[in-house]
């Protein structure tokens, strides 16, 4: 396989511009991340010491193997949902090795909101247990939640993918014969209940945990009578009378060393086999991402130039490089595992369409997972294109995203819209991964022409009444909808809802790539088959 | 959640993983590669720290190793987690030998005022045409025993009473 040969220029004026711009975002993003997993209130702190609990990143620091990495996913969930004041959702997930083995992590936090449910945390466990089930990873769940916030309950209860699905995942994970384990470290009531009990094997913490449908106030409220928390669904009553829990544990830690046994005792993965060689690293150094990806998102740059310093020896076996040039595709290794990456390098026309459609089953065939670099505006527009067929090859496209076998990976580079979004793999389709970079846009439709659209529907509105609008009235108008419209297409805001699994500084792509990679693996994959192509 | 070993009363947090070549050594704060252990059978062999290789003698007996090595020999004991994180919470009901089914007591063997350890025969009992023995939970003193001798009793039902011995 070839070296891709960088024509980046490091010493230009233009380069250190861009490295200047791309460091602040990686730092503000470092930060962003910090607080979300660590600032809390002292209040809220010293009440979890009173209660003789470790704080949430503690506990899976004690459950991890030491010195082995933990890819943590939708760090920043909920950032610009309910003020701010629920960090990551109150929800730490993520993919880790306990007892040497690949595990979803999923705890709550009981240090924000008392670990209560928000809207946007039963997304996020939601989603945890389906990567379980779609990369057949064992789950590990640290169960410290009161319940539901209630005054959102209409947001997280009834629907399919609301609080019931998260037993439903459970159900079916075990039903996989895919095993999960739940401690009990706080009180677990209504749904949260059944959590620990759908588990497969389940540990309480002596004093600390319990499990009830309804705890002492709802008891009391319903029946009045009068129980404790420990008589009514303490760990010595479900592990010796009820048969609710497995294990009794005398604290935290001990709890975390006997999930940690119960780990270490479940049957060897057998990892699908795909194409491999040992790993080497990049010949281009990943820091060089920050000069290359331009400060102004609407500047071009050549992707190549990103895949050489993410691949393997920063080697590339490109596929029909001189057809439909604006996508790129061909072969790569990451970390020894052969990827086919598709990757914009402009706007999507027929040929690249065809081009893509055509590379995905080839990878398809033969084994080999695929890796989506987002840069896209979207497929091109005008009845040239129309008459030629551009809705009909991007058919082909979407029918090759959806129906390919192997396992699908997307990062957004930068820009994230239209039907470009849907075609690159866009959460919808199933990509086992979804990773965004700080400066990414992701929207139906770009920030300024959408301002413009709007701004003219409304102005014409306007007029009907006032007659003729002013320049000034205009842009009065304008400016509103597009800080709104620019707002709600960032990648924060992305990050906030679970559009995708977390924002990624760009130098961290390759070995957030690569623990995302080895995990899908654990999942058989199924012979190439498809639907109809649109000729 | 790292291993833990017991050198000469001291007590060593530690995790060896994998690296490139052989094995790293987190001991605390430090890293020390690579590490690597040449087993040439009957308890000889090669141990690599940190590049230096050196000869050493070593025996396994159940948790604890002694290890011969710089003509020093140490013993290191492995302090498995499960046993040194349970600290065992006596509770009031653990305090009580209760009928594990309903039955007839066969013989009592002990009375009140007795100090008895935990796992001694307190009675032997009879029911579904079987004879059980029914132990001591824990060290204590018979405070009461509550059937006597072809009295039947429910499942359950409290048969001999603990309280905790004096010292």
């Amino acid at each position: 396989m070839q070296q891709l040969s960088s024509l980046v220029d490091v010493r230009s004026e233009d380069y250190r511009l861009n490295e200047l711009h791309n460091r602040r975002l990686a730092k503000e993003l470092k930060e962003r991340q910090q607080v979300a997993r660590f600032a809390r209130p002292v209040r809220d702190l010293e009440r979890l010491k009173r209660q003789n609990k470790l704080f949430v990143r503690d506990r899976i620091e004690a459950l991890l193997d030491p010195d082995t990495p933990f890819l943590e996913l939708s760090t920043l969930a909920a950032n610009k949902a309910y003020d701010g004041e629920v960090p990551s959702a109150a929800q730490v997930v993520g993919i880790g090795i306990v007892a040497g083995r690949e595990v979803i992590i999923h705890a709550d936090d009981a240090s924000v909101k008392g670990g209560a449910w928000y809207p946007l945390s039963v997304k996020k466990i939601v989603r945890a247990l389906d990567i379980a089930i779609e990369n057949c990873l064992p789950v590990v769940h640290l169960c410290d939640c009161a319940g539901g916030f209630l005054p959102l309950q209409a947001e997280f209860f009834a629907d399919r993918y609301h609080a019931g699905r998260i037993l439903r995942n459970q159900s079916i994970l075990s039903k996989m014969g895919i095993p999960q384990v739940g401690i009990v470290m706080g009180h677990c009531s209504a749904g949260g209940a059944y959590v620990p009990a759908l588990c497969d094997y389940n540990i309480i913490v002596e004093g600390a945990g319990a499990i009830f449908l309804g705890g002492p106030p709802v008891v009391k409220a319903a029946t009045g009578a009068e129980i404790s928390a420990e008589e009514l669904g303490g760990a010595h009553l479900h592990s010796s009378v009820s048969g609710t829990g497995d294990y009794v544990a005398s604290s935290e830690l001990h709890a975390i060393a006997l999930a940690r046994d119960v780990v270490a005792r479940f049957n060897d993965p057998v990892k699908a086999s795909i194409n491999r060689a040992a790993p080497e690293p990049p010949a281009y150094c990943a820091s060089e991402l920050y000069g290359i990806v331009p400060r102004d998102p609407r500047t071009q740059f050549d992707m190549r130039e990103v895949i050489a310093r993410l691949v393997d020896g920063s080697r590339f076996h490109e596929h029909k490089p001189r057809y439909g040039e604006t996508l790129v595709c061909g072969f790569a290794r990451l970390h020894g595992y052969q990827v086919g990456i598709l990757a914009n390098n402009g706007v999507l026309l027929g040929e690249s369409a065809l081009k893509g459609a055509h590379f995905i089953q080839l990878c398809d065939r033969s084994r080999t997972p695929l890796l989506f670099f987002q840069n896209t505006t979207g497929f091109m527009v005008g009845g040239d294109y129309e008459r030629r067929g551009i809705t009909k090859d991007g058919a082909k496209l979407i029918m090759a995203v959806s129906g390919a076998s192997v396992p699908k990976f997307t990062i957004i580079c930068n820009a994230s819209h239209g039907a470009g979004t849907y075609a690159m793999a866009g959460r919808a389709f199933d990509p086992r991964f979804v990773f965004t970079w700080p400066q990414s846009q992701i929207s139906a439709m770009g920030a300024e022409q959408a301002a413009g659209v709007l701004t003219h529907v409304k102005a014409r509105q306007l007029a009907r009444h006032n007659g003729h609008l002013a320049t000034e009235e205009l842009a009065a108008i304008r400016q509103p909808i597009l800080e709104e419209y620019r707002e709600r297409s960032s990648a924060y805001y992305a990050t906030s809802e679970l559009w995708d699994d977390g924002i990624l500084d760009p130098v961290d792509t390759r070995n957030a790539l690569a623990i995302a990679l080895s995990a899908s693996l654990n999942s058989p994959i199924a012979s190439p088959h498809y639907g109809v192509f649109r000729m | 959640m790292n291993h833990s070993f017991e050198v000469d009363g001291v007590e060593y947090q530690l995790w060896l993983s994998r690296c490139r070549e052989n094995y790293r050594l987190c001991l605390h704060d430090r890293v020390i590669a690579p590490i690597a252990l040449s087993d040439c059978g009957d308890g000889r062999g090669v141990v690599t720290i940190a590049s230096e290789s050196r000869p050493v003698r070593f025996a396994i007996d159940g948790e604890t190793v002694h290890v011969h090595m710089s003509g020093e020999t140490r013993s290191l004991h492995y302090r498995d987690p499960l046993r040194t994180l349970a600290t065992s919470k006596l509770e009031i009901s653990q305090a009580v030998a209760r009928a594990p089914m309903p039955g007839v007591v066969v013989v009592t063997r002990v009375s009140s005022g007795q100090s008895v350890c935990a796992g001694m025969a307190l009675m032997s009992i009879e029911s579904m045409k079987l004879e059980t023995v029914i132990r001591s939970p824990q060290d204590g003193i018979v405070e009461r025993v509550h059937f006597k001798e072809g009295e039947s009793f429910e499942q359950d039902a409290v048969l001999v009473t603990l309280i905790e011995e004096r010292s």
